[in-house]
């Protein structure tokens, strides 16, 4: 071991990691990408669409002078595709960026709405209303699971000692098994013949109900929590080692954790609400994007926002097409991804961080 | 800064872990807080820094009480630099030490004084790690980035919680040596008795929550106090060169309640043996 006032020779030899990617450029190559994204996945499908009739269709909606297209493309791109794929971009967003907070705020790299009971909590609201017909509506009960859940989790992770990153996952798991197995029963004891596939579908995570209230309910959340969340950015990187040192840091630990906890249990409610549980982007999206933006949330969460939207596009265009004319739950595709995806970065962060 | 602890304490689980503890450390100097396991080491530090509210007295600072100032402002004239205090977050070491910033900066994370971050790795004599990764550091180099971000909140009270524990020696003496060298008002836990001698201008002694002694080293590190605080039997030297008290311990403890109760267990076998002999 050397004395810490002097840096020796094998130390220079480590890749050195100065400068990030500059932010502008990220935000606006990621908008770009969205954008085209979003304009590419309307166009792919049945009927033969191009990516200029798609944009023309758009334009015509938003009362742009554009050329008309004909009638039956203008609804499949403006009724039928384009709420599916903002829908997709929206709960992108709001999943990836819910797990980046996760993760900052419980110091758990694994964590991710799924993890911590929230999506559960969630999916058993929704189930609820689906199938017992509680009359709620459907995003304020899946809301109100989320919340219950997350709450379950911290009391749970508490008891008997201080919120660390281990007890949190493990409660976590706890609550989410408990949600599972009282979404299952509610199903078990209600559900006939045709609900059990629609159900099914709904738990895995999927998007094809999608409709203009969809993208009303998901974007919303995601520009209210996702601009509430970006102000409290330099607050989360006061977390990075610990609640003692970000209150040593001048930060209320409790007030800001819990204010950001309820955040995100909203933002998950509202995206499950709107598309099931889908696995995987909240977990993987912020791992991968913080390789390249580097931990400063300023930077870190616009970018998994706007990865999580452009993933999650491509993911559900792959499983409505993929199998076609037979659709896919978009929570297996995120799977087959995202695990990949996880272990190459598992591979690549070996001893470092996460060790 | 001046500080000022007044009859402070607090209890955790019910116990009183800091205990009425009055003690002005001095000015401008490093400061050690010893004491054994459990004293209360920790918590005095934890109140100092304003992270828990005592349950009785007060610990001021330049005359308020530290947990009435608002976050930030506690923030930028306090730091800590906590004991073994670890991350799964994969920063580099500037942008550690920049966590030091927050404090100074605004919603937006515009800071007001962009060159603090560099200053503050230069003065801890960390600017050659500042593009390192946190995780490859050994611990003398991670100790050394934390007071370094603990410097860049530019502190007029710094804290540090055991900073020595689990570096090697010359570490331990160039770490010491230079948040002495600060001349910023310092308090540190220490368990080292002789790192405390060598280094401190003024150490507190901490037993069971309660403060026993205080004064210079030479005074306070007595083989009196080391019997009674830490049940240890101890010739006390003075260094041949700074005159400091220099502890070469005896290798048994001394006969306090701890060692009668082996004494007796150890009887009670030899008397089971002797009566199964007679039997």
């Amino acid at each position: 071991m050397t004395g810490p006032t002097r840096t020796s020779a094998p130390e220079a030899t480590r890749p050195a990691r100065r400068g990030r990617v500059p932010l502008a450029p990220v935000v606006v190559v990621g908008v770009v990408v969205l954008v085209v994204t979003v304009l590419v996945a309307v166009a792919i499908g049945p009927a033969g669409l191009g990516v200029g009739e798609v944009a023309r269709s758009i334009g015509g909606h938003l009362g742009l002078d554009v050329a008309p297209v004909p009638r039956l493309h203008d609804a499949i791109v403006w009724d039928l595709r384009l709420p599916r794929v903002l829908t997709a971009a929206a709960v992108g967003a709001g999943l990836a960026l819910s797990g980046a907070v996760m993760q900052s705020l419980t110091r758990n790299p694994l964590a991710d709405p799924y993890l911590l009971g929230l999506s559960s909590g969630a999916s058993l609201g929704a189930v609820a209303v689906l199938v017992v017909g509680v009359s709620l509506l459907l995003p304020v009960a899946a809301f109100a699971g989320a919340l219950l859940a997350l709450l379950a989790t911290f009391s749970l992770a508490r008891t008997g000692g201080t919120l660390t990153p281990g007890r949190a996952v493990l409660a976590g798991l706890a609550v989410s098994q408990l949600c599972a197995a009282g979404t299952s029963l509610v199903i078990f004891w209600t559900a006939t013949g045709d609900s059990y596939r629609e159900i099914l579908t709904w738990l895995l995570g999927s998007l094809a109900g999608s409709t203009w209230e969809s993208v009303a309910i998901a974007g919303t959340a995601v520009l209210l929590v996702g601009g509430i969340v970006l102000a409290q950015a330099v607050r989360l990187d006061a977390f990075a080692f610990g609640d003692t040192a970000a209150g040593a840091l001048g930060i209320d630990v409790d007030r800001t954790r819990w204010t950001l906890m309820t955040l995100v249990a909203l933002l998950t409610g509202a995206m499950v609400a709107v598309s099931g549980a889908i696995g995987f982007v909240g977990l993987v999206l912020p791992h991968a994007v913080v390789t390249l933006t580097g931990p400063s949330h300023r930077r870190l969460l616009p970018v998994t926002a706007l990865a999580g939207a452009v993933f999650l596009v491509w993911a559900d265009t792959l499983a409505r097409t993929l199998f076609d004319p037979r659709e896919l739950p978009v929570g297996i595709v995120t799977a087959l991804v995202g695990v990949p995806v996880f272990a190459v970065l598992l591979r690549r962060r070996q001893g470092a961080a996460w060790s | 800064m001046e500080l000022t602890i007044t009859g402070a304490g607090t209890r955790l689980g019910g116990r009183w872990v800091v205990d009425g503890v009055d003690a002005t450390p001095p000015q401008g100097a490093l400061t050690g807080l010893l004491g054994p396991n459990g004293a209360g080491k920790t918590t005095l530090l934890r109140l100092v820094a304003g992270l828990l509210v005592p349950e009785r007295g007060a610990v001021l600072v330049d005359d308020s009480p530290v947990h009435d100032l608002p976050r930030r402002e506690r923030a930028r004239r306090i730091a800590l630099v906590e004991q073994e205090s670890s991350s799964t977050v994969p920063l580099t070491v500037r942008e550690v030490v920049a966590l030091g910033r927050i404090p100074f900066r605004s919603l937006w994370g515009a800071d007001e004084d962009e060159g603090a971050v560099d200053r503050a790795l230069d003065a801890a004599q960390a600017s050659g790690l500042a593009d390192r990764a946190w995780s490859t550091l050994s611990g003398g180099e991670r100790q050394r980035v934390h007071i370094a971000r603990a410097l860049a909140q530019q502190p007029s009270l710094l804290l540090l919680d055991e900073p020595t524990n689990h570096l090697d020696i010359s570490a331990q003496l160039s770490l010491l040596a230079f948040v002495r060298d600060l001349r910023i008002t310092s308090v540190a836990a220490l368990h080292d008795l002789n790192l405390a001698a060598a280094f401190c201008e003024h150490v507190l002694v901490l037993s069971a929550g309660r403060l026993v002694a205080a004064g210079h080293p030479n005074d306070v590190l007595q083989p009196e106090l080391l019997r009674d605080v830490y049940g240890v039997s101890a010739e006390v030297l003075a260094h041949p060169r700074t005159g400091r008290p220099v502890i070469a311990f005896h290798e048994s403890a001394v006969d306090t309640a701890p060692t009668a109760v082996a004494h007796d267990a150890f009887s009670h076998v030899t008397a089971t043996h002797q009566s199964e002999d007679t039997r």
